[in-house]
């Protein structure tokens, strides 16, 4: 019988030795111990949690901290950046456990701002802003209308609950050297920009650049076109949930139609549908794409590339609705006080500073578009923007053409998710347009609990 | 050729088992007390710190998702008890039923394709040249974060600068180069495809483990009776490896339960809704003010993958290690070249999308250029290695290399002891088995709606912003995969063993620590190494207990490199690249122990 003895050489398994488990013990708490940050010595934290989907605006967003407290040395700010998703999420989760920031850069689009309106967990500012002046430090009017909407959530109408410091327009990105190889000038109306696109194709150009694998890009082109046909002051009503209102209107499948028939037309980039927005841009920057659709959240990316290919590029309003074009400007982000936050007058200290021609001018350098008065403070003459005049451009647009609205920023479930997957599917063929608005006529009509989609045959 | 299928397992056993075991009485010594004697042997002191934690950051948040599937609730306002509405508002909707089709989809798929293609890719392995090399260089992609996966397939499957494309241009195939990911028909596959590749390492590492095992002494017998390669593979390998491939189906089916961050960093569940699947679905309603339709999603999702693992579940207990040789066995490589060849090109088709990050590393300036990247050595910068690291990469590991370890460690301190009390001290009945289903039902967390209530929890608890608020959790959910998997070794153990070490006054403290887990030790090292990759790649519990940034981790220092603008491919391909080579060395300190064999039981009964 040779059954094994256990002592003598069975030995003990090494995975659990136990000066590994007192190390690894030891260093855990060695860890939560260094994690601890110390505060004292009169010091206040300001904590920010700061949104944005741009990596390098992550790089610079440190710099608004640290010029803060330069002129502020009893303050010490924390400013951690998340994307809008996980910003979303930890406000939310931060915001009902009674734990949140002092201050957040915020999407002003469901479920942001209007949920937490609506269980009233942000702090009203409308005092700070009159005491501070922030409504003359922003854009004429600007601040009462991106507060505007905030009305159906529960807020009270003519406050102010969230501030914001940049804009996020969007414009038409052209190729200067192919306009002019086209014999063709900045178009003015729709026709004539429609004219431009079979001229671009046969002369071997890509008319439209697009990367729509993420889908926003081709949500803003159908709603580009929409204000293009509808006054914004139609829209802005119908974003407030107008009970009369249905996607079922001619304006709206008269969008659908024409972006669809310009997918059919092959002006769309080559595989967009594989194609991320990113990608996209790079691609215009390769010089062979006449006309791009972008948001000012790319201009990061339009000055990297603009840098490493010394492209000639320019930007305009989109044509209609009047003589400067249209150019929807919603969705940008806004700073918000939480009712719970430990700090709320260094946070209003905080805004305040934002809206400073300093912090202006530095955005300005950043590629941004500045909420601030530019005019008032003479920003627009500042030298760096020589170096970029498709910036200046964008500004001029900015203050000349009809300021568009977003519909799918309505406060309804699954409109905008229900929008940019109907338009994929439009531009790549596999629906109609008559799908399309009947699938956000659905959504819209059922506030978000019903959705509808087409079947894709041999879908995997 | 016909062969007694007798004949290769009973002659070896009975050449190498000694006669006086068959003709010696077994011992009397109870090793599966009565109920009292359980309970005075105190058992529960096993299983309490497991359970304990388990049931506070697992059970708990999941018993709360089940009563979240049944209110109303936007997580601010006072819950309403809506019944079954929650459920019965899924069903119907069009769009549910398509993202429960492509998660039970995915789920079948993920059964069956990685688990045949990882005992593809073994068998190679075995019967090749260098199977340390290759089983190391597998197990690169299993060390990457979800988020990291997505991008390197983002890059791969690029219809502008992606090397598929560019090598069906070169093929003068440019023009039928698909659209893998703006296809609606094709989306679904690709992500599944760069899903498995993420996983198959995983599963090859266990199976090369099991075929190690098994005693040469029986393939040599079956050669020399002249059975083909066939006939070996399916009553000699085949057998051998049962347990091996439940844990396999275990690990896949628990992974494929939670894929998220690949689908929704490439295609946001599009174009259309073509990669629709159950965790988005559930993220989107929980965090999109619908927290009991999320908490309903999860809880179908939990249904849909339960079935598969309640099936495999029995293969666990029944591996059949008598054909084991108790220690890894390094099979002669073949006198033919085309295992080695076969397993180099398997070995390519893995490696590449590495390959592909060190030439995006390199030439960062030239993702996505239409002309690509033009791989000459004198253009390639090292500049984004250093940004990575002057960006805080070294902390990032640091952090992450002890929270990971202190989880690994926490696992298998916790998670032994428990299995050892399932196995030996808890009677057979239906304690033990509601024990087991409860474990079983830890291996499918809903991630993305389970967060909610643990984040209450934690912060309850006062754990934000501490290490404890990770490295417990991490434990927890690790907890179920561990156990489970040492239960099916441990009861492969021959009960004569511990009964001997009883005789000879062993208390069963020292019964676990002197018999047992010596020999689970491939066991133990697998959920070691499991525990320590989940903890490795874990992004969103890190990035909501860090309130105050404190804790950066390597996937949250990775993450910021990506964004919906802007996406910085070149630092984020150099810092996914420095961030492997940490868990690498960890990987290959346990491969061994991983690959003794899965069976040492049968050396000691000879």
């Amino acid at each position: 019988m040779v059954h094994p003895r256990p002592t003598p050489y069975m030995p003990a398994c090494s995975l659990i030795r136990p000066s590994l488990i007192l190390f690894l013990t030891l260093s855990v708490l060695l860890l939560g111990c260094g994690a601890q940050h110390a505060a004292g010595n009169g010091q206040t934290t300001l904590a920010i949690w700061y949104g944005t989907d741009d990596p390098v605006e992550r790089a610079w967003s440190q710099h608004l901290a640290r010029s803060f407290e330069a002129s502020h040395p009893k303050v010490s700010v924390h400013l951690i950046d998340y994307s809008y998703e996980d910003l979303n999420t930890k406000l939310q989760l931060a915001l009902s456990a009674g734990d949140p920031p002092d201050l957040a850069y915020v999407t002003p689009r469901g479920p942001g701002i209007p949920a937490y309106l609506a269980t009233h967990q942000l702090r009203d500012l409308t005092s700070a802003a009159n005491q501070n002046g922030w409504s003359a430090r922003l854009q004429s009017g600007l601040l009462a209308r991106y507060n505007r909407p905030f009305a159906q959530y529960g807020a009270t109408a003519g406050h102010v609950m969230a501030v914001p410091t940049s804009l996020a327009a969007v414009g038409i990105l052209y190729n200067k050297r192919l306009l002019s190889r086209l014999h063709l000038a900045v178009p003015t109306s729709l026709a004539a920009f429609e004219a431009a696109l079979p001229r671009a194709k046969a002369a071997g150009y890509v008319p439209l650049g697009m990367g729509n694998a993420d889908g926003w890009l081709g949500d803003d082109w159908y709603l580009t076109l929409v204000n293009a046909f509808v006054p914004a002051v139609t829209l802005q009503s119908e974003q407030r949930l107008s009970p009369d209102f249905s996607f079922a209107r001619p304006p709206y499948i008269r969008a659908g139609r024409l972006i669809h028939s310009w997918a059919q037309s092959g002006y769309f980039t080559r595989d967009f549908g594989g194609i991320d927005a990113q990608e996209g841009m790079d691609l215009f920057f390769g010089g062979k794409t006449l006309f791009q659709l972008v948001s000012s959240s790319q201009n990061s990316q339009i000055m990297q590339d603009e840098a490493r290919t010394q492209l000639p590029i320019g930007i305009f309003a989109f044509p209609g609705q009047g003589a400067d074009g249209v150019m929807p400007q919603s969705g940008y982000e806004g700073w918000i006080v939480p009712a719970a936050a430990k700090h709320p007058a260094t946070a209003v200290s905080f805004i305040t500073h934002l809206l400073t021609p300093n912090t202006a001018r530095f955005l300005l350098t950043q590629g941004l578009l500045p909420a601030h008065n530019l005019r008032q403070d003479g920003l627009l003459q500042a030298r760096h923007l020589g170096a970029h005049p498709w910036q200046r451009e964008y500004l001029q647009a900015l203050a000349t053409a009809q300021p568009g609205v977003y519909i799918d920023a309505a406060p309804i479930a699954n409109l905008n998710a229900t929008m940019e997957a109907n338009v994929q599917l439009l531009l790549q063929g596999y629906e109609e347009p008559s799908f399309l608005v009947t699938s956000l006529q659905d959504v819209y009509a059922s506030h978000g609990s019903h959705g509808s989609s087409a079947r894709i045959d041999g879908e995997f | 050729m016909s062969m007694p299928p007798t004949a290769a397992t009973e002659a070896p056993r009975a050449s190498t088992a000694n006669s006086e075991i068959a003709e010696q009485p077994p011992l009397q010594v109870p090793v599966t007390p009565s109920f009292a004697v359980w309970w005075r042997r105190l058992t529960p002191l096993y299983l309490i710190p497991a359970l304990a934690l388990y049931s506070l950051f697992v059970l708990w948040p999941l018993i709360q998702i089940g009563w979240l599937a049944l209110v109303r609730w936007d997580g601010f306002t006072p819950q309403i008890f809506i019944g079954l509405d929650n459920f019965s508002t899924l069903w119907n909707n069009q769009l549910f039923h398509t993202s429960m089709w492509h998660s039970v989809l995915w789920e079948v798929a993920a059964l069956l394709i990685p688990p045949m293609l990882a005992l593809g890719l073994a068998l190679l392995f075995t019967h090749g040249r260098a199977p340390t090399l290759f089983l190391s260089s597998l197990f690169f992609p299993a060390l990457l974060p979800p988020t990291v996966v997505a991008s390197v397939w983002l890059l791969m499957y690029s219809p502008v600068s992606g090397p598929l494309d560019i090598g069906l241009r070169l093929l003068g195939l440019g023009g039928s180069a698909p659209d893998w990911l703006g296809d609606p028909h094709l989306a679904l596959g690709a992500l599944f495809v760069a899903w498995t590749w993420s996983v198959v390492g995983i599963g090859t590492l266990v199976y090369y483990a099991g075929i190690a095992a098994i005693d040469e002494a029986f393939i040599q017998l079956a050669l020399m009776e002249g059975a083909g390669p066939l006939w070996r593979f399916l009553h000699v390998t085949l057998p051998g490896i049962r347990r091996a491939i439940a844990v396999v189906v275990l690990i896949n089916a628990a992974l494929a339960a939670q894929v998220f961050d690949l689908v929704f960093v490439t295609t946001g569940g599009g174009p259309g809704y073509a990669t629709t699947i159950l965790p988005l679905e559930e993220y989107g309603r929980a965090f999109g003010a619908e927290i009991g339709q999320g908490a309903a999603a999860a809880c179908l999702q939990i249904g849909v993958a339960l079935v598969p693992m309640l099936l495999v579940l029995p293969l666990l207990r029944h591996g059949d290690e008598t054909l084991s040789s108790g220690e890894e066995t390094r099979r002669r490589p073949l006198r033919s070249s085309l295992p080695t060849l076969a397993a180099s090109l398997g070995l390519l088709a893995i490696l590449f999308p590495l390959l592909w990050l060190l030439v995006v590393a390199l030439e960062p300036g030239k993702v996505f250029t239409v002309t690509g990247p033009d791989f000459n050595p004198t253009h390639w910068q090292w500049s984004s290695f250093a940004t990575v690291w002057n960006q805080g990469m070294g902390d990032a590991v640091g952090t992450s290399l002890l929270l990971a370890a202190g989880v690994a460690a926490g696992v298998i301190v916790l998670a032994a002891p428990a299995a050892y009390a399932l196995t030996y001290l808890i009677p057979t009945g239906i304690l033990s088995r509601a024990l087991l289903l409860l474990w079983l039902i830890g291996l499918l967390q809903p991630t993305p709606v389970l967060i909610i209530p643990l984040f209450h929890l934690l912060y309850g608890f006062g754990l934000l912003n501490t290490p404890w608020g990770i490295v417990f959790p991490e434990i927890a959910r690790s907890l179920p995969f561990a156990v489970l998997v040492l239960w099916g070794f441990m009861g492969q153990i021959p009960r004569e063993i511990l009964q001997a070490g009883a005789v000879d006054g062993a208390s069963p403290l020292q019964r676990m620590l002197r018999l047992v887990l010596p020999l689970t030790r491939p066991a133990l090292a697998i959920a070691a190494i499991w525990s320590f990759a989940s903890s490795w790649n874990e992004y969103l519990l890190p990035t909501l207990v860090s309130q105050d940034g404190s804790l950066q981790t390597v996937p949250t220092l990775l993450a910021s490199f990506i964004g919906k603008y802007n996406t910085q491919f070149g630092l984020l391909a150099a810092g996914s690249l420095m961030a492997m080579a940490p868990s690498l060395i960890l990987y290959l300190l346990l491969r061994r122990p991983s690959a003794t064999g899965l069976a040492a039981v049968e050396r000691g009964t000879r």
